[in-house]
C-alpha cells in the first residue's frame, strides 16, 4: 500500500477513537475556558483602569471643595491629594496573566515620601494566586504535552503489544514510515487543535495579526514539537507502553513541576530581598527623625537635591508646608540606598529566571508568553519606575508654590503633569527563545529518528 | 487475616526485586528529605530576617525623643508577620500574602511585601516543599506501584489459583492495598525520621502544639496515602489489563491533581468576584464619610458629640474641658475608621472564603483537594491564618493609635497643641508586637469539610473493596 492510501486510513483509525476525540474536545473546550477567563481577569482590571479618570476627577473636586479657593488653600489640599497612574494592559495580556494579578496596576501616589506607597499589593485572594490561573499559557504549557504523551506513548508498542507488528512488517510498507505516519497523525491532530484555539483567541480577544501573535504561533508549535520528538524518542527506545508512558511522565514532572519548584526555592535562598523590609523602615526614620531636627538642617539637605529652590526662603520658626515636603523627600533619600539595591535584586532574580528560560522548555515557553504579554517582573519594575518620575514631577510642579516665605500665585491646575507609561521599550527574548526551542525540538527529532533507523529494519 | 498478610508481605517482596521501583522511591524520598531541608532553611532565613527588623522597629520605637503623641502616632510601628514553625512543610498561601504591615493613625493598611512581588514569573510554577512531594508525587509514584497488582496476577493467569486456595477476594485487594501502602512509608519514613531528628537536635525544642500538628499532618498524610493505594488497587481490579488500569489511574491523577484544582479555583473567583483595590477604597472612604467626619466642623455625628460633652462637663467651650478635646475627638474617629475597615475587611475575607468554599467542596470528588487544604491549616498557611495575623495587627493598632491618644488628651493642652511634647518616657509603657500562633483546635475549626471528605474516601474506598466482585479472567 503506498502512503496516499494509508493516510486516510489511519486517520479514520485515529480519529474513530471515542476517547481520542473526547480528549480533542476537551483540550478544545479547555481551551476556550481559559481564553474567556484571561479576557475576565484583564477586562476587569481594565474596567478599573478605566474608571479611574472619572475617579482622579471626583476626587479632586471633593478635595478641593473642602478646601478655602485661595492659593493658601490649595497648598493645604496637596496632602490629601491622590495622583493616579496607570499600567495598561497589553492586547496579549489575557492569554498569560503572569504576573499582572499579584502586582498592583493602578497606584496613586500622595506628594509624600514616595517609597511608603510603591509597594501595596493588590486586593486578590492568595488562595487563587497559590494555584495559578487557568489561562493559555497554562493550559499550552502544563496540559498540552500530557495530552500529547497520552495519545503518542504507545504508537510503536501498541502494536507491539498487540501482535500487529509482526503484521505489519511483512507489508511492502516501510514499517518505518507506517510508524511516522501514525504517530505524525497523532500529534497534528493535537496541533491542529491548539492552532484552531489560537485562532479562537485572536477573533474573541480581537487580537492583531501581527509580529507578536506571529511568535506567538511560532513558540508554541516550537513547544508542542518538543513534546512531539520527545515521545519519539521514548517511543525509539523501543520498551512497553507501561515504560514509554512512565518515562514521558517522569520528564512531564520534571520539567514542568519538580526543577521549576526548586529553582525557585533556590532563587528565594539565593537571593533574599531583606532590602524590602529596608526600604520601609528607613523611609520612615528619614522622614521622622526631620520633625526632632532644627528645621535650617532639613531645608539643607533638601537643597542639596534640588539646588534650584534655595533661593526661595521658607519659614524656619514655624510649620510650614516647604519645610514639611522636604523632610517627606528626605525619607526618599534615606531609603533611596536601600531601594536601588531592592530593585537590583529584583532585576537580578528576572535576570536568573530568563537564564533559567534558554535551559527548560517549559519556562523558555511560560516567559515568551509573558513576555509577549507584557505580564513579567520587567514590565511591573518599568511601571514602578514611570510611578518614580512622575511622583518627582509632580512634586517639582509643586515645590515653588512650597518653598517660599510670601503668599504663592494660585496653582494652575491644569497644567498638573499627568502619569504616562508604555511598555515599548522592553528588552525582548522571544525571537531568540522560539529559536533555541525550534533548534532543540528539531535536534531532538533528529536523534529519534536515527535512532529508530538503527533499531527498526526497514 | 493470615492471608491478607501473606499478600501484602508478597506484595512488597515483589515491589522490593523492581529495579525501576527503587529508582523512583528513592528518588523521591530524596527529594522529600532535600525539599525539607531546603525549605526550612528558607524558612529560617525568612524568620531571622523578619526578627531582625521586629526587634529594629522596636529599639527605634524605644529611642524616640519627647515627642506629641501624635507624633509618635503617626511615626506608627510595623508589625512582621512570622511564618508559621510547620509552615516550611507547606507553605501554602504564605507566597502570595504579605509579610509586614504599617501601623498608622486614621488608616488600615494591608500587609504588603509578599514574596511573590519579588518572583520573577518562575513562582507560576509552584514551590518546592515536602507538601508537594506528598500531595502530587507520591500518590503517582503509589500508582505506578499499583496498577499491576491484580491485572498483572490476572494476566498470568495466577488469579484463579489464589482463589482456589481458598484466599478471598476481598483478602487479595486488602493485602494488595496494604503491600503498596507499605511501600509508600517506605518512601515517606527515612525522609520523616531524618526530618524529625534534624529538627529536634538542630532546631531545640519543639512545642505541644507544633507536635499536635505534626501528628495531625502524619494521620492526615497516613489516611491521603491508604486512599491513592487503595484506588491503585481497586482500579487494577476493575480493569481488564494492566495497560488501560496504568492509562486510567494516570487519567485519574491528571483530572485529580492539575485539572480540577485550578478550575474549581478560578471558577470560585468568577463566580464570586472579589472587588478591586480601587473599589475596596471608594466604599472604604464613602462608609467614613457617612460615620462622620471629624475634620467638618459641620458633621452631626461629631457636633452632637460635641453638644453632648459640653453637657455633659457643664462647660460652654471645649477650652474648658478638663481634658484635650482634639484628641478626645480623635478618640472617637479612629473607634470610627476602625469598626468600618473591620466590616469592610470581614467582608473581603468572607468573599474570599466563599470562593475557597467552591475548591473545598470539591475535595468531596477530589481527595488532593481535600489534603491541600487540611494540610495548608495544620501547617499554619493558609488564608485563615494570615487573616488572623492581620486582625491582630489591627488590634494591635487600634490600642497603641488609642493609648497615644489617651496621653494627648490628658498631658497635651487643647490651646497651642502642635507645640507641646509628650515625654519620652511614656514609650517604654507600649509592649512590642508579638503575633500569637494559633492552637491546633482553632487551625481546624474551620476543617469539617476537608477532613470529612478525607475520612469519607476512606470509608467508601473500603466498602467498594468489601463489595467488589472478582473478575477473573
Amino acid at each position: 500500500m503506498n502512503r496516499k492510501r494509508l493516510l486516510p486510513l489511519e486517520l479514520k483509525n485515529f480519529l474513530t477513537g471515542r476517547a481520542v476525540l473526547l480528549g480533542l474536545l476537551v483540550i478544545f473546550l479547555a481551551g476556550v475556558y481559559a481564553i474567556e477567563h484571561g479576557r475576565r481577569i484583564i477586562a476587569a482590571q481594565q474596567n478599573v483602569l478605566n474608571a479611574a479618570p472619572e475617579l482622579q476627577r471626583a476626587h479632586f473636586e471633593k478635595v478641593l471643595a473642602a478646601h478655602p479657593n485661595t492659593p493658601a488653600g490649595a497648598i493645604e489640599t496637596l496632602y490629601y491629594l491622590n495622583h493616579f497612574t496607570r499600567h495598561e494592559p497589553s492586547r496579549f495580556a489575557p492569554l498569560s496573566i503572569g504576573l499582572r494579578e499579584v502586582n498592583p496596576y493602578n497606584l496613586k501616589v500622595r506628594m509624600l515620601a514616595l517609597e511608603g506607597q510603591l509597594y501595596n499589593s493588590d486586593i486578590s485572594n492568595p488562595a487563587t494566586l497559590a494555584l495559578g490561573n487557568f489561562d493559555l499559557s497554562f493550559l499550552l504549557v502544563f496540559l498540552y504535552p500530557l495530552l500529547l504523551i497520552a495519545f503518542t506513548h504507545n504508537t510503536l508498542s501498541a502494536e507491539q503489544e498487540q501482535g500487529t507488528w509482526n503484521l505489519i512488517c511483512a507489508q511492502p510498507t516501510a514499517p518505518r514510515q507506517l510508524l511516522w505516519l501514525k504517530a505524525g497523525i497523532r500529534g497534528a491532530a493535537l496541533i491542529a487543535v491548539w492552532l484552531l484555539t489560537l485562532l479562537v483567541s485572536l477573533f474573541w480577544l480581537r487580537l492583531p495579526l501581527d509580529r507578536r501573535f506571529g511568535f506567538i504561533t511560532l513558540i508554541s508549535l516550537a513547544y508542542l514539537l518538543f513534546w512531539f520528538a520527545t515521545s519519539l524518542f521514548v517511543m525509539s527506545l523501543r520498551r512497553s507502553s507501561n515504560f514509554n508512558a512512565l518515562a514521558l511522565l517522569g520528564v512531564w514532572l520534571t520539567l514542568t513541576i519538580l526543577v521549576p519548584a526548586a529553582l525557585n526555592v533556590g532563587m528565594s535562598v539565593a537571593l533574599p530581598v531583606p532590602e524590602a523590609l529596608a526600604v520601609t523602615v528607613n523611609q520612615r526614620e528619614g522622614y521622622h527623625a526631620q520633625w526632632d531636627r532644627p528645621k535650617p538642617e532639613t531645608m539643607q539637605r533638601f537643597f542639596q537635591t534640588y539646588p534650584e529652590y534655595a533661593s526661595f526662603q521658607v519659614p524656619l520658626d514655624k510649620f510650614s508646608y516647604g519645610w514639611y515636603y522636604a523632610a517627606q523627600h528626605l525619607g526618599d533619600v534615606e531609603a533611596a540606598k536601600a531601594s536601588a539595591q531592592y530593585r537590583a535584586k529584583l532585576r537580578q532574580r528576572q535576570q536568573w529566571t530568563r537564564v533559567v528560560a534558554w535551559m527548560l522548555p517549559t519556562i523558555t515557553t511560560h516567559s515568551a508568553f509573558n513576555e509577549i504579554a507584557q505580564t513579567e517582573l520587567e514590565n511591573h519594575l518599568a511601571y514602578l519606575d514611570s510611578v518614580r518620575s512622575f511622583h518627582e514631577q509632580v512634586c517639582r510642579f509643586f515645590y515653588p508654590f512650597l518653598m517660599r516665605n510670601d503668599t504663592p500665585p494660585p496653582v494652575p491646575w491644569d497644567q498638573l503633569p499627568r502619569h504616562r507609561f508604555s511598555d515599548e521599550a522592553q528588552k525582548v527574548s522571544f525571537p531568540f527563545y522560539s529559536l533555541s526551542l525550534l533548534t532543540l525540538s528539531f535536534g531532538l527529532m533528529g536523534l529519534a529518528m536515527r535512532r529508530m533507523r538503527h533499531r527498526v529494519s526497514s | 487475616m493470615t492471608h491478607t498478610k501473606t499478600i501484602a508481605t508478597n506484595e512488597i517482596r515483589h515491589s522490593l526485586r523492581n529495579r525501576s521501583l527503587w529508582i523512583a522511591c528513592g528518588s523521591i524520598a530524596a527529594l522529600l528529605l532535600l525539599s525539607a531541608i531546603i525549605a526550612q532553611q528558607n524558612q529560617n532565613k525568612l524568620n531571622a530576617q523578619r526578627n531582625e527588623y521586629q526587634q529594629r522597629v522596636r529599639s527605634n520605637w524605644l529611642e524616640q525623643p519627647d515627642r506629641h503623641p501624635h507624633r509618635a502616632s503617626h511615626y506608627g510601628y510595623l508589625a512582621f508577620r512570622p511564618k508559621a514553625p510547620l509552615s516550611f512543610f507547606d507553605s501554602g498561601v504564605d507566597s502570595f500574602t504579605g509579610t509586614s504591615i504599617f501601623l498608622e493613625p486614621h488608616r488600615q493598611n494591608t500587609a504588603n511585601f509578599s514574596e511573590a512581588n519579588h518572583s520573577g514569573g518562575m513562582l507560576r510554577f509552584g514551590e518546592m516543599s515536602p507538601a508537594l512531594v506528598l500531595q502530587l508525587l507520591v500518590p503517582l509514584a503509589i500508582f505506578f506501584l499499583g496498577f499491576a497488582t491484580i491485572t498483572g496476577e490476572r494476566e498470568s493467569g495466577t488469579l484463579p489459583m489464589l482463589l482456589a486456595q481458598g484466599v478471598t477476594w476481598r483478602e487479595i485487594i486488602f493485602g494488595k492495598t496494604l503491600g503498596v501502602a507499605v511501600m509508600a512509608l517506605l518512601m515517606i519514613v527515612p525522609g520523616a525520621l531524618l526530618l524529625l531528628i534534624g529538627r529536634v537536635v538542630v532546631g531545640g525544642t519543639l512545642n505541644r502544639d507544633t507536635w499536635l500538628r505534626a501528628v495531625g499532618l502524619i494521620v492526615g498524610y497516613g489516611l491521603y496515602l491508604l486512599i491513592f493505594a487503595a484506588l491503585a488497587v481497586l482500579i487494577s481490579a476493575w480493569q481488564q489489563t494492566s495497560r488501560s488500569a496504568l492509562t486510567s489511574l494516570i487519567l485519574l491523577w491528571i483530572v485529580f491533581c492539575v485539572v480540577i484544582p485550578r478550575g474549581t479555583q478560578t471558577l470560585g473567583s468568577a463566580l464570586t468576584p472579589a472587588p478591586s483595590q480601587a473599589q475596596f477604597d471608594a466604599a472604604l472612604e464613602l462608609a467614613t464619610s457617612r460615620a462622620g467626619d471629624s475634620h467638618n466642623p459641620d458633621d452631626p455625628h461629631f457636633a452632637a458629640l460635641r453638644a453632648e460633652t459640653l453637657k455633659k462637663y457643664q462647660v460652654s467651650d471645649v477650652k474648658d474641658l478638663p481634658f484635650n478635646y482634639g484628641a478626645f475627638v480623635m478618640v472617637e474617629s479612629e473607634k470610627i475608621s476602625s469598626d468600618i475597615f473591620r466590616r469592610q475587611y470581614g467582608a473581603l475575607l468572607d468573599t474570599f472564603r466563599r470562593q475557597n468554599r467552591f475548591s473545598e467542596w470539591a475535595a468531596a470528588i477530589n481527595p488532593y483537594l481535600a489534603m491541600r487544604t487540611l494540610s495548608m491549616a495544620l501547617a499554619g498557611s493558609d488564608l485563615a491564618h494570615y487573616a488572623d495575623f492581620q486582625w491582630q495587627a489591627e488590634s494591635f493598632r487600634f490600642e497603641m493609635v488609642q493609648r497615644l491618644n489617651q496621653i494627648h488628651m490628658n498631658e497635651i493642652k487643647f490651646e497651642n497643641d502642635r507645640n507641646q511634647r509628650a515625654s519620652k518616657t511614656h514609650w517604654q509603657e507600649f509592649p512590642t508586637f508579638i503575633f500569637h500562633a494559633q492552637t491546633i483546635g482553632w487551625s481546624l475549626q474551620q476543617q469539617w469539610l476537608s477532613m470529612a471528605a478525607l475520612l469519607g474516601w476512606g470509608l467508601i474506598l473500603l466498602a467498594a473493596i468489601g463489595r467488589t466482585n472478582p473478575r477473573i479472567a
